[in-house]
């Protein structure tokens, strides 16, 4: 076996590199938890969509329920319905409120909800001096969202209604308007229509007409995206093809066309524009201001610092290096050999830290790290491990045994406590107790993770930042970067 | 082939070795006696590769052990006086462990390294840890690891000591072996009868410095029997016997050290001058007798 296998295999399967590196992926799996609690306990990030519809009379209740993350893409919910009525003249308040039936199911993006209701039910629902309300509450890994919507009794026998509401209203007065659900979201050129609809007859069209000025549009100018049938309908329209640029400003009219009922034309209204990497960025802002990841980099290194100890600062300290070097090695290919087995060790240990992290985090979430932050963060904390074992190391071919424990152990304290506390007295002394103190030890504290290999982390996270904002500045202003 | 050319090495002030050369034939064990600190373990640290010295060189095969180190390290075998290892590996793992730097793939290393174990006393303890080992288990496995490529050249520092008698046996048949194998053997030791019957040189060092190189038959030769006389007067006695050769006075009984003539004709002197003879008798003179006489002959 390569010797440098050999000694990673002992560096790695060392029981204290075990221990450590199980405790932390503990520490992982707890980040894991602490991501998903804060993401779902916030007001959710999401765009649901809901038709709801009730035949008074046959106490057939239907939910259409549709839920997209903030990329478009179908979202996992357990949703809760709350069927209530309201006395009219009664003021509308929740002390007011009169739960008449609950109902609750599991949604990956769109679903269906029917069930017929009791008579008693349907009675209490029915009652015309009563107003039914229908609260709809989404649980989701990206957070809570409760909404609710009094139900329109149409005519006698039917009561509608739906969020984000799209109505359709008929050319004749004498028809009904037709209720609908959905957005419009823009990805790219892609334009993106979702509707829940449930259409009073067969053979109707779905149009769109976009304006970006003041204009309104009418069917005439509008284009052909779909037939339109029960449920949820989701159109994609290459916009490239229309030469339409949109803006903030854009506004999108729909229209409804049958050949039998006429023509249905809803409000005007804007386009979302769906965000990339949104979910990411929050759950990496989440993960690096973590005391998991701070951990990791803060006390992992003792495993790194054990390691230069256990390969070399030991062995040459009792004289067993020797006879290794009698074989047909150099001196300087065994310190090289080991120096590379805790190198590897150091690798393997951040990556299967933050692996099993991110592989927590998206069981959990459905959502990941942003994958570049994700390799920021692997170079950081690898880095802050091979920069502080490289340090040890060096030690441990100068000292050996117990000489080399101690001043690794101080030099560790130093870098953890000792050079922050350095930090604070150096910035007292040049800036006294005034206003700009915080900010000035906190530019302090950015120089000193120069010299610190244990602050690595941080100085890459300070890195991508600063990149990321001269990257931006250079997409807005590129010629201020020429100049 | 061991050669070792004007080696010198310091430790601080201390100089271990000064000019130190000799050399080891194929085919031939040669001895290496000093005293303890002579520098003996120095000259074989500096012989196998993991001490470099101050100047000098030593050659393996005509390989320089400084300049051509891997190389020289392939062709030869080394079991230090006290084989020290790294606490925390099991022997087998061990010997898999070193035989990657002898480039044997994992699988074959471990077979190889069970028949050796077992060859050597040791095919009981393959899952013992180093640490566990007594000092002869770990001598053997040191030799067990030097020979994973069966190397030309061998070298035992002082292999001897701390082993019972069977540990005393299979190490001096052993490098009798070698040396029927034709490979090069250099056996160190502070006791010079240790190497007496087996090697063929004995290369005294002493003080750092090489202070005679002898055959083991010149040495046999050169020790000769030293003749005991107990008369009445000891102190008059002594004017006549220094005729004879050198004479040293042990209170009730001389030792007159390679009498120049046969004990009678001492014997008839003696009389004839009016002593007493009460005892005269033979004394085998010891090879550390001639050891210690070389060191202060030589030694400085």
């Amino acid at each position: 076996m390569n010797p440098v296998f050999y000694d990673f295999k002992r560096a790695f399967l060392r029981p204290v590199t075990l221990i450590a590196l199980a405790v932390f992926i503990l520490a992982g799996i707890g980040l894991s938890y602490l991501v998903s609690i804060s993401l779902s306990t916030r007001i959710g990030d999401f765009y649901s969509e809901f038709l709801a519809k009730l035949n008074l009379e046959t106490g057939e209740f239907t939910l259409y329920y549709n839920i997209y993350d903030l990329e478009g893409k179908p979202l996992l919910a357990n949703v809760e319905t709350t069927l209530s009525v309201f006395n009219k003249i009664s003021e509308f308040t929740p002390e007011n409120e009169q739960p008449v039936k609950r109902f609750s199911f599991t949604a990956k993006g769109y679903y269906v909800f029917k069930t017929t209701l009791e008579k008693s039910v349907i009675e209490t629902l029915a009652n015309p001096d009563m107003d039914v309300f229908l609260k709809i509450a989404s649980s989701t890994p990206l957070g809570y969202w409760e909404i609710g919507k009094v139900l329109l009794k149409l005519n006698g026998s039917e009561a509608v209604t739906s969020d984000p509401m799209i109505l359709f209203i008929p050319a004749s007065d004498i028809k009904l308007p037709i209720f609908s659900a959905g957005h419009v979201f823009l990805r790219d050129d892609e334009l993106i229509i979702s509707v829940l609809i449930e259409p009073p007859g067969q053979g109707f069209q779905l149009y769109f007409a976009i304006s970006s000025d003041e204009t309104t549009p009418d069917i005439n100018n509008a284009t052909l995206v779909g037939d339109v049938s029960t449920g949820l309908n989701v159109y994609r329209v290459n916009l490239s093809d229309f030469n339409v640029n949109i803006t903030t400003e854009t506004i999108i009219k729909l229209f409804l066309k049958s050949s039998e009922s006429g023509t249905y034309s809803s409000d005007m209204f804007r386009i979302i524009r769906l965000e990339t990497g949104r979910t990411q960025r929050e759950i990496t802002g989440i993960v690096v201001g973590s005391p998991a990841l701070e951990m990791f980099s803060q006390f992992f290194p003792i495993v790194m610092l054990y390691l230069a100890y256990a390969l070399v600062a030991k062995p040459k300290g009792i004289g067993a290096l020797e006879f290794l070097i009698a074989r047909p090695v150099t001196r300087w290919e065994v310190y090289f050999t080991r120096f590379v087995a805790g190198v590897l060790t150091a690798l393997v240990s951040a990556g299967v830290f933050l692996a099993t992290s991110n592989v927590g985090i998206v069981l959990l979430t459905g959502y990941g790290i942003e994958s570049s932050h994700v390799v920021t963060l692997f170079i950081g904390v690898t880095g802050s491990l091979i920069a502080f074992y490289s340090l040890c190391y060096m030690l441990s071919t100068v000292v050996s045994g117990g000489k080399y424990l101690a001043v690794s152990i101080f030099l560790y304290l130093f870098f953890t406590i000792i050079m922050n506390i350095i930090v604070f007295i150096i910035a007292y002394l040049i800036y006294g107790l005034t206003p700009r103190l915080g900010e000035e030890v906190l530019g302090l504290q950015y120089i000193s993770y120069y010299f610190n290999p244990l602050e690595f982390t941080k100085l890459c996270n300070l890195f991508r930042e600063q990149g990321l904002y001269i990257l931006a500045q250079y997409r807005r202003f590129p010629w201020s970067i020429h100049t | 082939m061991i050669e070792v050319k004007s080696v010198s090495k310091s430790f601080g002030r201390l100089k271990a070795l000064e000019n130190v050369s000799f050399k080891v034939g194929n085919g031939e064990i040669v001895g290496y006696v000093g005293l303890n600190g002579a520098g003996k373990t120095t000259t074989i640290r500096i012989a196998v590769g993991v001490l470099p010295p101050d100047s000098g060189d030593v050659f393996i095969d005509g390989l320089s052990i400084t300049r051509e180190k891997k190389k020289a390290s392939e062709k030869i075998g080394w079991v230090p006086e006290l084989p020290i290892f790294e606490t925390d590996f099991k022997a087998l793992d061990y010997y898999v462990y070193l035989a990657g730097y002898y480039g044997i793939p994992a699988a074959e290393a471990r077979k190889m390294g069970k028949e050796a174990l077992e060859v050597f006393g040791l095919g009981n303890a393959l899952d013992m840890k180093l640490a566990t080992y007594s000092q002869g288990m770990k001598k053997r496995f040191a030799l067990a690891v030097s020979l994973i490529n069966d190397p030309p050249n061998f070298i035992f520092d002082e292999v001897l000591n701390g082993l019972d008698p069977q540990g005393i046996v299979f190490f001096r048949d052993l490098a009798v072996k070698f040396k029927k194998q034709g490979k090069a053997v250099l056996f160190s030791s502070h006791i010079l009868s240790e190497v007496e019957g087996i090697a063929d040189k004995v290369v005294f060092i002493h003080k750092g410095r090489i202070i005679g190189v002898y055959g083991m038959n010149e040495i046999v030769n050169m020790v000769k029997p030293s003749l005991i006389v107990r008369v009445d007067k000891t102190v008059e006695a002594l004017n006549i016997l220094e005729k004879y050769g050198h004479v040293e006075n042990r209170g009730d009984h001389l030792v007159v050290s390679s009498p120049a003539v046969p004990p009678n004709e001492i014997v008839k002197t003696l009389v004839e001058n009016g002593f007493n003879v009460l005892e005269v008798r033979n004394e085998e003179r010891s090879l550390e007798e001639f050891f210690f006489n070389l060191i202060k002959e030589r030694g400085g």
